[in-house]
């Protein structure tokens, strides 16, 4: 076949373009250490990469947020021992004060520490988290929710607030004042018994509990006794059950199981009821407030035994409430920790994928680059030969 | 004997022709478009002498181009591909590095900006942290606007280079007409210089635009572009031009001027520079600028719809975040009625994308893709009161409608530059729950009431502050204020949904008859997240097509498809470009010139050369001898 002379430079350009082109190629790709270095590389593995890319950042903001909310978890849970530190404290004056041997002198000591208490449990339920908000408003972060002025009130609301931790995991990063210290339930949880002002004798109700197997009836219901050893439970006027007592027996209606120690007078009557909420510091203003009973008569005495009774109850109520608090709050403390075991994990393992498709495998490429080297260099003596080829020449 | 004189003598003057044209191919061995010449030698016939007919010599019957108009025409066409692919491949990877960068793409400042979004969700009530969205937002606004401003400067580079290349056509054409006159002037002497050189100039016009030619009998070449107009006629060339497009006047059309009408080409054209513009503009940065309005239209809208459902630090429910846009109508200055229509944005969800063209037949309307002509179903009659409804799109036209009358309707063209942040203050940022609940602190039971769902945004009395009143524990009344809206005694029992002025809510327990619940609007200073935790996963979650495909899938997708058509573009330039070399080497190999074949033909004409001298000689000598035994 006839070649043209100009062939030979043609197709020599033509290939030493083509490797020139790949060597650089190459050289941007050994230069920046990435294998895409714009979408045009692999728009595959580029479209990919964002996505990974994008799923690294979501990890990175869960983790963030899980520490936030564990920090501020933390912060709560620190002062909810505080809070049942000095609530035990209480129920430690209570028991004390109501064991028969305190004098009122004493009685207004144990008031004067249980007033200490009660300001130091205000404060704790006015905690701060580091940037100034309030741990226990729920969401009027910015406020003092609890108020002390005479009775505490609460101000802030019973908002919570979620930390999203994991694409489909959210964690409550707190409780609200409300739900921590103003919603227990009064009494045993279901119903209350308090003494009428007005009764004469010695009865005093020692427990109340729910009746074996049979679920307290809402209502409220007055327990009189009629004579010293009969009584009758009444709601509305309406006769519900009686019988007969004496002290130390229990009386059971409408799922209610109620024990009494002394003698009652006739006409004595008690209020049984639904149980609604008290807030904890309600319990101990009323516990101070029971200091102040004066015991000189027996029925006085019954008057003190029952309400320092209540008082315990409450204690009690609240004390079981917080824990329950903070058993959630160690349940979400553990659960934020298995997350962001599992969100290292994942980030080990996005990482890893990112890597493998966007950065550059050093060793092949620079195996590569010699390569090409060589064989523009071998191109190179070649043309230089076949150039140096002409009949011209040998004329 | 003068017989052999003569014989000798032709062979003498065919000798040296064939050696000057030897010289001449040698002189052009490296000539761009030069075909090589060849000798044809002929014997020439001898006059009958008896019974003997003796040659009289040779002579030179032609000089040949050695031409092969087939391989020539293919090289013009490979030359006008790549020359496509080299124009295409160019503009692309250009716009590859301006979106397809993976670390400073826009998918890139989309994250951060819901990085910050995450942020105001662990300190909602920060105004450090507000101040600092509404500062990400806004540059994400001009992220995706500085990406507007490059991709729109691509478009008007485009412009100006199609004028360039429509004058150099211009001019190449100009210069084949004048070429066609000389030769059908010359008729079949025309001198094989001017040839070559017309060939040349195909060649040229073909990388600018692909032409199809057609040999006239005077020896002239007819040129023809799009779909047969003709180019240059003989000694007449007619213009190519750049006018308006006439559905968008903010773009530039080739035309061409035959003189007494002006007819536009564009959509005829796939070769050469120009061809590989338009197909730039057409495949490549109209579909990435329509995805990227698309992007920020459904990004706005996304952010803004989740945005209203919340309340702000000042209690006030949320307005939108970002600017929402408007589509862009335009009216073909073709039309012959005088109606105007108008666009709106029903659902950003639905946006596809791409541009229409919407054409009234004179009864109803049509609609097609503008890139592909795919016809696109749309409901409605196009009026006010009957929008054409589309693509989430709803679109209608004023009185003075004509049939046949078109419009390009570009629904996010002003996409990029609407977004921009529009709340001025941090606090207005509304990143908590509308509504909050509450139980009455002197209730006698412990029911308790959820957070109330907003099921109806637009009810006025949203966020007054309302009550629930059991007024037994299986009935309930709910009322704002002191007792007014009144509704109830309502039958209830554990769990069942209460519903009242556009919320609802659930009580759960046993309440007692006087127990009371509250549900009001979030207070001012509200430190709930729960709406910003919403707004946290905007780009992620399906969104356009069904609600398929999130904004950071249609991002990356952009960024894909975008590198992909780089990616095919620099694989058709190497492949082009071994055609076109191919091409070039198979001419080569027919038309150029060898030069180790000119070398041997040198000798060969040299040596014929010597030999009729030396034939002259002896015929010489014989004469001389002749004369010497005659003059004795």
């Amino acid at each position: 076949m006839r070649i043209g002379s100009n062939v030979f430079q043609l197709q020599w350009l033509a290939s030493i373009r083509r490797q020139q082109q790949e060597l650089a190629e190459n050289q941007a790709q050994v230069s920046s250490g990435k294998r895409i270095n714009t979408a045009a590389d692999d728009p595959a593995g580029a479209a990919q990469s964002i996505l990974l890319q994008q799923g690294l950042d979501r990890l990175k903001n869960h983790s963030t947020n899980a520490e936030t909310a564990r920090r501020r978890l933390g912060l709560e849970e620190g002062s909810l021992a505080q809070a049942t530190d000095a609530l035990n404290r209480v129920r430690e004056l209570a028991l004390q004060a109501a064991s028969g041997t305190q004098t009122a002198e004493s009685r207004s000591a144990i008031a004067a520490e249980a007033t200490e208490l009660l300001h130091g449990l205000v404060n704790t339920a006015n905690s701060q988290d580091g940037e100034g908000r309030y741990l226990f408003a729920g969401n009027q972060v910015q406020s003092r929710p609890f108020i002390q002025s005479g009775g505490v009130q609460y101000v802030g609301d019973n908002g919570t607030r979620n930390q999203r931790i994991a694409d489909a995991q959210t964690v409550q990063e707190g409780d609200a004042g409300s739900t921590v210290f103003m919603q227990i339930p009064e009494g045993n949880g279901s119903y209350t018994v308090a003494a009428n002002v007005a009764n004469q004798g010695s009865a005093n109700w020692s427990s109340a509990t729910a009746t074996s197997g049979t679920a307290f009836v809402p209502g409220d219901y007055t327990l009189t006794f009629t004579a010293p050893d009969t009584w009758e439970a009444r709601s509305g006027g309406t006769l519900l059950a009686s019988g007969s007592y004496a002290p130390g027996e229990s009386i059971s209606f409408q799922g209610a199981t109620v024990e009494f120690q002394g003698t009652p007078a006739a006409g004595d009557s008690f209020t049984v009821a639904t149980a609604g909420f008290k807030d904890v510091f309600s319990t101990v203003r009323d516990f101070i407030a029971t200091l102040s009973t004066v015991t000189n008569s027996a029925n006085s005495r019954a008057d003190f035994q029952n309400k320092i009774n209540s008082d315990l109850q409450n204690m009690d109520q609240a004390l079981q409430h917080i824990s329950n608090v903070r058993s959630q709050v160690g349940a979400r403390l553990a659960t934020i920790d298995q997350q962001l075991e599992n969100n290292a994990d994942v980030q080990v393992e996005l990482s890893g994928s990112l890597s493998s498709i966007r950065d550059l495998d050093y060793a092949s490429a620079i195996s590569k680059l010699e390569q090409q080297l060589n064989s523009l260099q071998v191109a190179q003596k070649a043309y230089a030969r076949t150039q140096s080829l002409s009949l011209f020449d040998v004329l | 004997m003068s017989g052999t004189v003569t014989n000798g003598l032709t062979a003498l003057m065919a000798s040296q022709r064939a050696l000057q044209t030897t010289s001449n191919n040698i002189a052009n061995a490296n000539t761009p478009g030069y075909v090589r010449q060849r000798v044809d030698f002929v014997e020439l016939p001898g006059t009958p002498n008896g019974r003997f007919t003796i040659g009289a010599g040779v002579a030179i019957s032609d000089i040949t181009r050695v031409y092969d108009q087939y391989l020539t025409e293919n090289l013009r066409s490979s030359a006008s591909l790549e020359q496509r692919s080299v124009t295409y491949g160019s503009f692309t990877s250009r716009l590859d590095s301006i979106l397809g960068n993976p670390d400073t793409g826009i998918t890139t400042a989309i994250q951060r900006f819901f990085d910050q979004v995450e942020a105001v969700g662990r300190d909602p009530t920060s105004i450090t942290q507000r101040q600092q969205l509404l500062l990400e937002g806004g540059n994400l606004a001009s992220r995706f606007q500085q990406l507007q401003t490059q991709l729109d400067g691509l478009g008007n580079e485009i412009d100006g280079r199609l004028q360039n290349a429509a004058s150099t056509v211009n001019n190449l054409a100009d210069q084949i007409a004048r070429v066609n006159e000389q030769i059908s002037a010359a008729g079949a002497s025309s001198a094989p210089s001017l040839l070559d050189q017309r060939d040349q100039l195909l060649k040229a016009l073909g990388s600018q635009i692909d032409i199809s030619t057609v040999n006239q009998k005077d020896g002239s070449v007819s040129v023809f572009v799009g779909s047969g107009q003709s180019l240059v006629l003989g000694g007449h060339a007619a213009k190519l031009t750049t006018i308006p497009d006439s559905l968008d006047g903010s773009r530039l059309q080739l035309a061409i001027d035959s003189g007494n009408s002006v007819q536009d080409i564009s959509s005829r054209i796939s070769g050469g520079v120009i061809g590989g513009l338009l197909a730039f503009r057409n495949d490549v940065l109209d579909t990435s600028r329509q995805s990227l309005g698309q992007l920020a239209a459904g990004l706005a809208a996304g952010f803004n719809a989740q945005h209203v459902q919340g309340v702000d630090l000042n209690g006030d429910l949320g307005g939108d975040f970002f600017g929402s846009t408007t589509p862009l109508v335009s009216a073909a200055t073709t039309n012959s009625g005088s109606a105007t229509v108008s666009a709106s944005i029903t659902d950003a969800s639905g946006l596809a994308g791409r541009d229409y063209i919407a054409r009234f037949d004179g009864t109803a309307w049509s609609v097609m893709d503008r890139r592909t002509g795919a016809s696109v179903a749309a409901t409605g009659a196009g009026t006010p009161a009957s929008p054409l409804q589309f693509e989430g799109l709803s679109v209608s036209a004023s009185a003075g409608l004509a049939a046949g009358d078109r419009f390009l309707i570009r629904p996010v063209a002003q996409a990029t530059s609407d977004l921009r942040v529009i709340l001025n203050s941090p606090d207005q940022i509304a990143a908590a729950a509308p509504l909050g609940s509450s139980a009455s602190s002197s209730n006698l039971s412990q029911a308790a009431i959820s957070r109330p769902v907003v099921a109806d945004f637009d009810d006025p009395k949203l966020l007054t502050p309302a009550q629930i009143v059991f007024d037994s524990p299986t009935s309930y009344l709910v009322f704002t204020g002191s007792g007014a809206d009144i509704i109830g005694p309502l039958p209830y029992s554990s769990g069942d949904d209460i519903s009242f002025a556009g919320w609802t809510a659930q009580v759960s327990g046993t309440p007692q008859t006087g127990d009371r619940f509250f549900v009001s609007g979030a207070a001012p200073g509200s430190g709930d997240n729960t709406n910003v935790l919403a707004l946290a996963t905007v780009a992620n979650q399906g969104f356009f097509t069904g609600g398929t495909q999130s904004l950071q899938n249609l991002g990356a997708g952009i960024v894909a498809s975008v590198g992909s058509a780089a990616n095919r573009a620099n694989n058709d330039i190497k492949v082009q470009e071994a055609l076109r070399q191919q091409a070039e080497i198979d001419l080569e190999n027919v038309s150029g010139v060898n030069l180790d074949e000119e070398a041997a033909n040198m000798l060969r004409y040299q040596q014929s050369y010597l030999a009729a001298s030396k034939v002259i000689s002896v015929a010489d000598g014989l004469f001389q001898n002749l004369l010497q035994i005659v003059g004795r």
